[in-house]
């Protein structure tokens, strides 16, 4: 009597294309920042991550005559949070810690970081008219302290994460705040204050 | 055999990455007030499909 055929079993060749995609992904990811810290390139995570999320979705449709890719489906998932996240705090500028000091007059628009840290110290702002500043930051936090008695107007908003401002919270996806200080319109200088981030945390202190 | 979540999932990250790059390279301006929704249905379908499929299997 002869033993019933056992199937051979099936090459896993699931994991390893998920695990080698995650690798090329990881090397590339590693060397830009490399880069970026050499100051060679500025790593613009909102082009970096859509792009890697294409790569994972043209290997996933190569593999369509292989078995369900589900490593390489969960990192498509975390791609497109991420992307998404990196398009609502739109992120651009570098990675790391960094703290601005305004001493002058002038407008701060547009400052921003990728992942990190950017704290602006308003704190010594001597304003002669209204002043606008904006700033953005991708993936971290987000710091921004006042000066004592100039009216500020602040619109802060975070992707996912938390947004405090003046002693006012809140948090989760698609968090916002707005705070205007009395007498704030009608003020001769004041400050008006836009900041956004995709991930994490925006703190307004005085 | 095709594996339809393997090329499900494939579409669907390719056109998410090309409308996320195109937002970062400033050719159109994605949004973020359905953005999140919209992630949650494409999560959702992709939990359903992989569902059917294992029902199928």
């Amino acid at each position: 009597m002869s033993e019933p055929e056992t199937p051979a079993p099936e090459p896993r060749s699931g994991a390893s294309l998920a695990g080698i995609a995650l690798g090329v992904l990881l090397i590339v990811a590693g060397g830009a920042w490399l880069l970026d810290t050499l100051d060679v390139v500025e790593i613009s995570f909102d082009v970096l991550l859509p792009a890697a999320l294409v790569v994972v979705g043209v290997i996933l449709i190569a593999s369509a005559r292989r078995h369900r890719q589900g490593g390489l489906i969960a990192l498509g998932v975390v791609l497109t949070v991420l992307s998404a996240a990196a398009s609502a705090g739109d992120v651009g500028g570098g990675v790391g810690q960094r703290r601005i000091e305004v001493t002058g007059s002038e407008p701060l628009r547009d400052q921003k970081l990728g992942v990190g840290q950017l704290v602006l110290d308003l704190s010594g702002i001597a304003p002669t008219g209204p002043v606008e500043v904006s700033a953005e930051v991708g993936i971290g936090e987000l710091r921004v302290e006042l000066p004592e008695d100039l009216p500020v107007r602040v619109h802060a908003e975070s992707g996912i994460g938390q947004v405090e401002v003046l002693g006012e919270q809140d948090g989760g996806f698609g968090s916002e705040l707005d705070h205007a200080d009395n007498g704030f319109d009608s003020a001769a200088t004041s400050l008006d204050i836009e900041l956004s981030i995709g991930i994490g945390e925006v703190t307004v202190v005085r | 055999m095709i594996d339809r979540i393997n090329v499900g999932a494939g579409v669907f990250f390719v056109l998410a990455g090309l409308v996320f790059l195109l937002d970062g390279i400033e050719v159109i301006a994605v949004g973020t007030a359905w953005l999140w929704p919209l992630l949650l249905i494409a999560l959702g379908t992709a939990l359903v499909l992989a569902g059917r499929g294992r029902r199928d299997s």
